[in-house]
Order: structure tokens, then C-alpha cells, then sequence
């Protein structure tokens, strides 16, 4: 489903060279749940915007269900995301100007689709967020808009969910619902799920662990 | 409606009060600026060689020197002005960017987003800022009674100060609007959200790593890491602040120098100058009202970004209460950073005043 050649990423910075990927392959099947770990700087953030077409590499390719991504301009790259990538951030990231369902809507408002009703309140059951589809981001609770990006990933029906530490900045009890939600996803709709975190929670409910360090995959396990 | 157009007409409700208040500040300093240069070219006929004798030439020249020191500095504070307006939105368009980005936003939609702001909040606020100001200017040049009626130099003069205005005013809204844009370009997208959210895990982490310290020093260097980590906005703020108290000092300095303009006017009224000196005494009246409208527009316009700010803290602190500090020393904290800001904006203030001080007291001695 999705495969990574060679991925390569040098960045310049004041300090010299810094190499975010070195050679990195990988392969993904359908319906895999992946935590991605390793040390800040290791390269876990870089690959993931790669995977999602918010970042080129220098060399390699990412095929994403017979599309490289690596070589899509930036406004194929963008339709790409709008259709089968959600992104969830450690942040939340809403529009502060939508409501929740307008946040959630957002990616297939932008593609000019028609909005399912059914299904925006299916999820919106799904994340425990009935009721408040009027409300604004600022109105929610840091656990609540984490639920509502995760309703706005979902939305679209992606192929890959990309997750950059989406427990990083909530308490544990947010943090498991989270990841309830992240599993469920995965195990009802079969999505593929790819989550960076420093979690160890997170890291012992995935199906496999990929460490990262120094821009390359140092171990990558089942379990 | 689609996202982006309800997206923008939501952000243009939301930023019209600050966008009327631009208008106002915008407004009063064209008014300002083209009364001064009118009152230069009501000087300049004056100046000519068959009125060399007579005693107050020494005066008038006090009074160009001072007004071109006065309109550059008029100039420049409303160009700050600008400045600081379109700068405070700079961020916070780039986090939304890059959101609409990270979701499937294509280029042609961000652009939508940012030309509805550019064509119905900005540009309209210049235009009809330096519009009003040219009308009102004119209109007050000829309720003055100065026995003519406004020449074609003066409505050359007024032209060009307002397209001076409205040219510098779009170019900087253009550049403010378009950065946020190629910034997201030169890092990544999810590298653009995250830069604005660091600081709560940052301020997280040194909060837990501090806690053995004593509480009253931790607070303020905590409160320091918040005003170091917001530095840009919070110099910002202390800006605004000084550009709102510079405009009454500018006007101190201004008569200041001049002298006392009611003593001249009767003692040398003499013939065909009357209306020129009258012209001159009026605005120099209308200067002081003009000047306390800038200062107003001023103030609240800090006002209104350090509300913006506070808010911005305020979701903050959840992280701190989160990790067990009270909310009374939150409250020590945020009044630890407003010192800071306050502070600056004193700094600001003495440090520009020296500065034109010295500009006048320069000009002037070389008279």
C-alpha cells in the first residue's frame, strides 16, 4: 500500500549539514497501525511530512497506492491529502474561525464534495462530540479538539491516517480515548494508521514499532 | 458558501474594529501631514526677498524647520502604525495557512483567502483612511478664510501626499499578507503549526524541571522565558504603546521649538501676511486635536493587540495549571511580563524623544 525507496533529506542550517533521512526504505501494508519512535531529531517528523506531500525529499520515492508522492507538484500533492491522507497534529491545529463540523467538513469542503450528514454524525458520535457541532475551537477543551482533528482525519475515508505525537500535549485520560479512537479507526474502518510519539502507551498498543535514529530505521518489530 | 469564503468573511468580522481604527489613525495622520505641508507652501511666498526685513522671518523658519521635522516624523509613526497592524496578523495567518495546507488546500484557495482579506479589510481601510483625510484637509483649508481658495499646488500637494499614503500602505499590506505565505514554503507546513505551539511544552517542561526553586523567582523566570519567547509581540505592544505617547511629546516638541506662536500673531500682523499667520495659528490649533486623536487611535490600538495577547496567554496557562501551578501565581506571572512590556514601552519612549530632540534642537541651533 505504501513504499518507500531510498528516501533521502539533507537540511542546511547555520551549524552545517543536518541529515533528517539517510537511505530510509520502508514498507506499509493495508490496515497496519504503525508508531514510529526514536530521540528528537531522529527524523520521525521529516518522514511523515514526506508521507504526506508537505515535504519533498532530495532523493527516493513514496508510493502511496501507485502514486509517488515524491514527485507530485504541490497542487497534486495538496488533492492527494484532501483524498486519502488526515493529518493529526500534537496541537489540535483547527481553523479557529470553524465550528466543529466545519472544521471536521473542511477536506471535502475544499475538494467541493457533498457533505455526508450521516456519516459527519456518525463520527461525531464516534468522538463523543453529539451536541457541540456548533461550537467554536476556543469553546473546547484541549481533549476535545484533539477529537475533533481526529474526526477531520476520518472524514475524507483517507487510506493512511498520519499522527504527529497526538497524545504529546494531553493528560491521561485524553490520552487513552485518544487512542482509543486511533485504534478503532484502524480496526473498524481499516485504516492505515502512522503515528510518531514518545508514548509508550501509544508505542505498546501499535501492531509494529519502527525506530528511527539518525535518519534510518535501527529496528522494526512486530508485535 | 465554500470553506474558504466563509473562513474569510469570519476573519473579516472579526478584525473590522481593528480595521476601522487603522482607517481612523490612517485618516488623522494624512490630515496632519497635508496640513503641515499646506502650511508650508503658505510660509514659502512669505520667505521670498521683498519680506526679508521684516522682524519675524526668524520665526517662520523656526516654524518650517519644525513642521518638516514634524511631518517626517508623522510619516514614519504611521508608517509604524501600518507596520504593527499588518504584523500582528502576520502569525497568526501563517498557523492558519498552514492548517488549510496540512488539510488539502490548494494553492488557488490559499490565495482566494488572503486577496478577500487584502481587497475588502486592508486596502479599503487606506483608501478611504488618506481619502477622508484629503477631503477634511481641503475642506478645513477653506472654512480657514485665508482669502483664496485652495490653488492647484495645494491640490498637487494634497495628491501626492495621498498617493505617497495609499502606495506605501498597499505595498506593505501586500508584503505582510504574501510573508506568512512563503514562510510556510520555506519550512515545513507541520514544522509552521507546530512553531506556535512549542512554547506551551516548552514552558511545561521548565515549570516541572523548576519546581524545587523558590517560588517568587521561578515565577519571574518563567515570566522572562514567556516575554523572551514572545519577544517579537510583546516589542510589538511596547511599540504601539510608545508610538500612541510619542504623538503628544512630538506636538510638546513641536511648539517647544516654534516658540510662542500667539505673542508673534499680535505683534506683527501686518497687511496681505494676516492670513497666512491666521492660517497658521488655526492649525496649530487643529494640530493639538489631531494630535490627541492619533494618541487615542494609538492606545487603543495597543489596547486591542495586547487583548489578543492576553487571550493567547490565557489558553497558556492551561498547561501550567495542568502541571500544578495556581492560578494566583499564573496572575504574578502575567503581571511579571506586562512590567516587562510597560518597561520597554518607557525605553522606547525616552530613547525617541532624545532622538527628536536632539533632530530639533540640531535644525534649529543651525538656523
Amino acid at each position: 500500500m505504501l513504499t518507500i525507496k531510498h528516501l533521502n533529506k539533507k537540511y542546511s542550517t547555520i551549524d552545517g549539514e543536518i541529515i533528517a533521512l539517510d537511505n530510509l526504505s520502508l514498507q506499509i501494508k493495508k490496515g497496519e497501525f504503525i508508531a514510529i519512535v526514536g530521540k528528537s531529531g531522529s527524523g520521525k517528523t521529516t518522514l511523515l511530512n514526506m508521507i504526506g506531500g508537505l515535504d519533498t525529499p532530495d532523493t527516493g520515492s513514496i508510493m502511496l497506492e501507485g502514486t509517488d508522492i515524491a514527485k507530485l507538484s504541490g497542487k497534486k500533492a495538496a488533492l492527494l491529502r484532501r483524498r486519502k491522507i488526515g493529518v493529526i497534529y500534537q496541537f489540535y491545529n483547527l481553523v479557529p474561525e470553524l465550528n466543529v463540523s466545519e472544521n471536521i467538513t473542511l477536506p471535502t469542503e475544499l475538494d467541493g464534495g457533498e457533505i455526508d450528514t450521516g456519516w459527519l454524525a456518525e463520527i461525531l458520535q464516534m468522538v463523543g462530540l453529539s451536541g457541540r457541532e456548533q461550537a467554536y475551537p476556543s469553546a473546547l477543551s484541549g481533549g476535545q479538539q484533539q477529537r475533533v482533528a481526529i474526526a477531520r482525519a476520518l472524514f475524507n475515508r483517507p487510506s493512511v491516517i498520519l499522527a504527529d505525537e497526538p497524545t504529546g500535549n494531553l493528560d491521561g485520560e485524553n490520552s487513552a480515548e485518544v487512542l482509543r479512537l486511533l485504534k478503532s479507526m484502524n480496526e473498524e474502518h481499516g485504516i492505515t494508521i502512522l503515528v510518531v510519539t514518545h508514548s509508550e502507551l501509544v508505542a505498546r498498543e501499535a501492531k509494529r514499532v519502527i525506530e528511527i535514529s539518525n535518519g534510518r530505521i535501527i529496528e522494526d518489530r512486530r508485535q | 458558501m465554500s470553506p474558504i469564503t466563509r473562513i474569510a468573511l469570519r476573519r473579516i468580522k472579526r478584525d473590522l474594529g481593528k480595521s476601522i481604527l487603522l482607517m481612523v489613525a490612517i485618516f488623522v495622520s494624512t490630515l496632519v501631514i497635508s496640513f503641515l505641508l499646506f502650511l508650508e507652501l503658505r510660509i514659502l511666498p512669505i520667505q521670498e526677498a521683498e519680506y526679508s526685513a521684516l522682524p519675524f522671518q526668524m520665526f517662520l523658519a523656526n516654524v518650517r524647520s519644525g513642521v518638516n521635522i514634524t511631518v517626517v516624523c508623522v510619516a514614519l509613526l504611521a508608517l509604524l502604525t501600518m507596520r504593527m497592524h499588518f504584523g500582528v496578523r502576520q502569525e497568526e495567518n501563517a498557523q492558519t495557512l498552514a492548517v488549510l495546507t496540512s488539510v488539502g488546500a490548494v494553492n488557488r484557495q490559499i490565495r482566494k483567502l488572503i486577496w478577500i482579506d487584502i481587497l475588502v479589510l486592508y486596502i479599503p481601510s487606506v483608501v478611504l483612511g488618506v481619502g477622508v483625510g484629503t477631503i477634511f484637509c481641503i475642506l478645513i483649508e477653506s472654512g480657514l478664510e485665508v482669502g483664496k481658495t485652495v490653488d492647484s499646488a495645494e491640490l498637487m500637494l494634497y495628491a501626492m501626499v495621498a498617493i505617497a499614503m495609499i502606495a506605501i500602505g498597499i505595498g506593505m499590506i501586500i508584503l505582510s499578507n504574501l510573508l506568512p505565505k512563503m514562510g510556510i514554503k520555506r519550512r515545513s507546513v507541520i514544522g509552521s503549526v507546530k512553531k506556535h505551539n512549542l512554547k506551551a511544552s516548552q514552558q511545561k517542561h521548565s515549570y516541572r524541571q523548576s519546581r524545587t526553586y523558590r517560588e517568587q523567582a521561578l515565577i519571574k523566570r518563567l515570566a522572562k522565558k514567556s516575554v523572551d519567547y514572545h519577544s517579537k509581540t510583546y516589542n510589538e505592544i511596547a511599540l504601539t504603546f510608545a508610538l500612541a505617547a510619542m504623538y503628544p511629546i512630538l506636538a510638546i516638541l513641536l511648539f517647544w521649538y516654534v516658540g510662542n506662536t500667539n505673542v508673534l500673531f499680535e505683534t506683527y500682523q501686518q497687511g496681505e501676511i494676516d492670513a497666512a499667520l491666521s492660517a497658521l495659528e488655526q492649525i496649530f490649533a487643529l494640530l493639538g486635536i489631531s494630535f490627541a486623536v492619533l494618541t487615542v487611535v494609538g492606545f487603543l490600538q495597543a489596547f486591542l493587540m495586547a487583548r489578543v495577547q492576553f487571550f493567547a496567554r490565557k489558553r497558556v496557562t492551561q498547561v501550567y495549571l495542568s502541571v500544578g501551578m495556581p492560578e494566583s501565581d499564573i496572575h504574578k506571572m502575567i503581571r511579571a511580563e506586562l512590567k516587562s512590556v510597560v518597561l520597554r514601552s518607557v525605553i522606547i519612549l525616552i530613547f525617541s524623544t532624545y532622538i527628536i530632540n536632539a533632530w530639533f534642537a540640531m535644525v534649529m541651533s543651525s538656523l
